[in-house]
């Protein structure tokens, strides 16, 4: 129930404060974004597995963002910026789908 | 499906292909090993709640990114609007310089013309000149002109359905270029199409949609005015290029219609002189060569 309140507090201060986000951010905002949205969904199934870890979560959900801009950065430092975020991208939304399709299976049991 | 079950041993994940492995590996990858540590620690009130504050601020930041990235690109939209304003006023106001800049070249055309029937005006070699160059301006669109003529309107066909080829339905500009040709063909002295004088150096062309007359681009409906004699617009009804627009009107529904104008003013040529091209003179200009003196003028004057 806290977590979800942090949720939706979290996305409330994003669209009320609207910080400006720095230029050089701004191509690797979207994977950051994909990557905890992913983070998020494996936490959900994970608890509705029972192997929910508050420690697992925080810890996975932090590296994966951080390592999904950096992966997209690298990318873009070599010249295949847009490949590897479409790589990153393409990774991160299979696992939603899956993790997605076992959430679904928890709760309609179908 | 549990993901235990479906990959009992690791080995296994070198023989799946991509998709079964991302599934099975979605979650094993993260909660794959609970660590006891957190069963453990969960019996304590105090420690489970802190734990879960930590959650709840991590839920925050994943919130928060979400919304960032939402708000990023609604963001983005003002700003391109805002280049985008940028831009036409640019355009507007470079359009708006062009139209001064045009009235003070005329301004000037008109005292240079002064001047120089001031000094013509002296012999009667001279006048004659004068005469000829007074001509010349005309059929070369130099200079405005007036008088009786024809007007030519074509315009694109309404539009109906979408099993009609959008393109055939629209005025070409091999269709301006037929019409203009059936004027000349038919005795028309001077020609303008929606206020863009013809001059000897104007392309009727079309370029990104639109139809460029003296590099300018024009709206629908076009406007033909052709300055002619009394016999004009007959002439020209009787023309192979008449007929064929007639054709074409009726094939393609474009609006093409011609009538009689007792009086039109149509403006001087914007489009540019010869630069390079000069007149050939074999002898010393004389009052019988009736085309050379006078051009030799005009290129002087340049």
């Amino acid at each position: 129930m806290i977590a979800l309140v942090g949720l939706v507090l979290g996305i409330i201060i994003g669209l009320v404060f609207e910080p400006v986000i720095p230029l050089w951010l701004q191509p690797y905002l979207p994977i950051a974004v994909i990557a905890a949205l992913d983070a998020v969904v494996g936490a959900a199934r994970a608890l509705l597995d029972g192997v929910f870890r508050d420690r697992i979560f925080v810890v996975s959900f932090l590296s994966n963002v951080v390592i999904a801009a950096t992966i997209v950065w690298l990318g873009d430092l070599l010249g295949v910026g847009s490949q590897m975020s479409t790589g990153v991208v393409v990774v991160l939304t299979m696992r939603i789908f899956a993790n997605a399709a076992a959430i679904r299976r928890h709760l309609l049991k179908a | 499906m549990s993901p235990a079950s479906r990959s009992p041993d690791p080995p296994d994940t070198g023989r799946r292909n991509l998709i079964d492995q991302l599934t099975a590996d979605a979650i094993a990858s993260d909660y794959a090993w609970p660590d006891p540590e957190g069963a453990v620690a969960s019996s304590s009130t105090r420690a489970r709640r802190q734990r879960l504050v930590v959650v709840a601020s991590s839920l925050a930041l994943a919130g928060f990114l979400l919304a960032l990235g939402l708000a990023s690109r609604i963001d983005n939209e003002p700003a391109m609007i805002e280049q985008r304003t940028a831009l036409r006023e640019r355009v507007v106001t470079a359009g708006e310089r062009q139209v001064e800049l045009a009235a003070d070249v005329a301004k000037l055309r008109e005292k240079v013309d002064k001047a120089r029937d001031a000094a013509l005006e002296i012999s009667l070699l001279g006048v004659r000149l004068a005469n000829q160059i007074q001509d010349l301006e005309l059929s070369t669109g130099y200079a405005a002109a007036t008088g009786p003529g024809v007007t030519v309107t074509m315009a694109d066909a309404p539009e109906k359905g979408d099993d009609v080829d959008l393109e055939l339905t629209k005025v070409l500009d091999t269709d301006l270029q037929v019409a203009v040709n059936g004027l000349w063909q038919a005795g028309a002295e001077a020609v303008a199409i929606n206020g863009q004088r013809l001059s000897a150096r104007t392309a009727i062309r079309s370029a990104a949609g639109a139809i460029l007359v003296n590099y300018r681009p024009l709206a629908p409906p076009y406007v033909i005015e052709a300055i002619g004699g009394p016999s004009l617009l007959g002439d020209f009804q009787q023309t192979d290029d008449a007929k064929s627009l007639k054709d074409v009107s009726r094939q393609f529904g474009i609006a093409f219609s011609a009538g009689e104008s007792r009086r039109l003013e149509l403006p001087a040529a914007s489009g540019r002189l010869p630069d390079t091209a000069q007149v050939v003179t074999n002898e010393p200009p004389d009052v019988d060569n009736s085309v050379e003196p006078g051009s030799a003028k005009k290129g002087d004057r340049r």
